[in-house]
């Protein structure tokens, strides 16, 4: 078993924890001259995607049933209030005031991307690899088989390229044409100079959020590698207990950026579809407001 | 414990373009990494004050500055990128 551990940490520089890694040595498909390989992130994103379909397809069924009366508004069961109590903050904190009127058309995809996304930060957490390769008594072959599928600038680049899309087609659907008007938002005559800049900003926006993504599941990893390798570096009992504190603090520190990670993105996604698609009817929500106010 | 400590030293022989330019990398790393700090130590700073002000808002104050403190650690983390790709 000790043999294992070292050639864990010795055999494989600090990268190869962070790194795809080909779990078949033939290529799945090959186009052209280009081959694709089924990789780690690949396998761990068809997990986490799996999973966000099972748990919604049993909350689905406990959240409203068929049952008349006030029976059909109640939820039972713990991990159904669970997601209902996050799906419901999304939608009234997050979302509604920042939509209004467009939130229950568009939640559905909003729901989809936070869920996705924090279940494959936290699957990232565990190390699927290591305790397959412990069952299949010490198989090196499963090393590799977990990972973080949010890791991968490939991932998080699909994921941005996803909101970017959903960002101008919302935009493009509820104003029209005239969406591309807000490439300008000053007098005409600053146009020349404005819109390069809002077509840049509109692509470096999405940019922002997947690279944002990555590097931060990416650093949390590497850092935790870091911190553990550092025992076989130096084989002392002192370092090996200042570095397994350090890591379990670590690894709490990155459990809190796993969440908070899939609250920046799904919270900037609905921003720059708000910003984009609902404007001018701020002044009639105000109007309603006040009158409401006034009554006694 | 000494012996690990001699280990570290002897792989680091690297002089030279790639030894510069690994130090301008770290460099680079640093002043980046000095910046995010200072900025988030601002936010939290006047968070802290405003809650110490009013600590009836505390929980929305909190809030908005994890958010905001995300953001710019966000920005601190594509120089990181940058960096290890940059790698000799």
């Amino acid at each position: 078993m000790s043999s294992g551990l070292t050639t864990l940490a010795e055999g494989e520089n600090l990268m190869s924890h962070v790194l795809p890694h080909r779990l078949m040595q033939t290529p799945l498909l090959r186009i052209g001259g280009y081959e694709f390989y089924l990789t780690n992130h690949h396998l761990m994103t068809i997990v986490a995607a799996v999973l966000v379909l099972l748990v919604f397809r049993h909350v689905a069924s406990r959240v409203r049933t068929g049952r008349g009366g006030i029976e059909a508004y109640t939820t039972r069961g713990s991990v159904a209030n669970f997601f209902e109590t996050l799906c419901v903050f999304f939608r009234e904190e997050v979302a509604r005031p920042a939509l209004g009127p467009l939130t229950d058309q568009y939640i559905p995809y909003i729901w989809t991307v936070f869920f996705f996304i924090l279940f494959s930060n936290l699957l990232g957490i565990i190390p699927f690899g290591p305790i397959l390769r412990f069952v299949a008594l010490n198989n090196p072959r499963f090393e590799h088989w977990g990972g973080t599928p949010t890791g991968n600038i490939s991932i998080t680049a699909g994921l941005a390229a996803v909101s970017f899309f959903m960002i101008h087609f919302i935009g493009i659907r509820h104003n029209g044409w005239k969406y591309f008007a807000h490439f300008n938002p000053g007098p005409w005559y600053m146009a020349p100079l404005m819109v390069p800049l809002e077509i840049i900003s509109s692509f470096v926006k999405p940019f922002a959020l997947a690279v944002r993504l990555f590097a931060n599941m990416v650093a949390g990893h590497l850092v935790l590698a870091a911190l553990i390798g550092m025992i076989f570096t130096f084989r002392s009992y002192s370092v090996a207990a200042g570095s397994i504190i350090g890591a379990t603090l670590l690894s709490l520190l990155e459990l809190f950026v796993a969440f908070l990670q899939a609250y920046i993105f799904t919270f900037l996604t609905v921003l720059f579809i708000a910003a984009g698609a609902v404007h001018e009817h701020e002044e009639h929500e105000t109007q309603g407001h006040g009158t409401l106010a006034a009554e006694p | 414990m000494l012996s690990g400590f001699l280990t570290l030293a002897q792989e680091g022989s690297l002089i030279g373009n790639t030894g510069l330019a690994l130090a301008g990398i770290g460099i680079g790393i640093g002043l980046v990494v000095s910046g995010g700090a200072k900025g988030i130590g601002n936010i939290a700073g006047k968070a802290v004050e405003s809650i110490a002000r009013q600590p009836e808002a505390g929980g929305r104050i909190g809030t908005n500055m994890i958010i905001a403190a995300a953001l710019i650690e966000g920005f601190t983390f594509f120089a990181l990128i940058i960096a290890i790709l940059l790698k000799p």
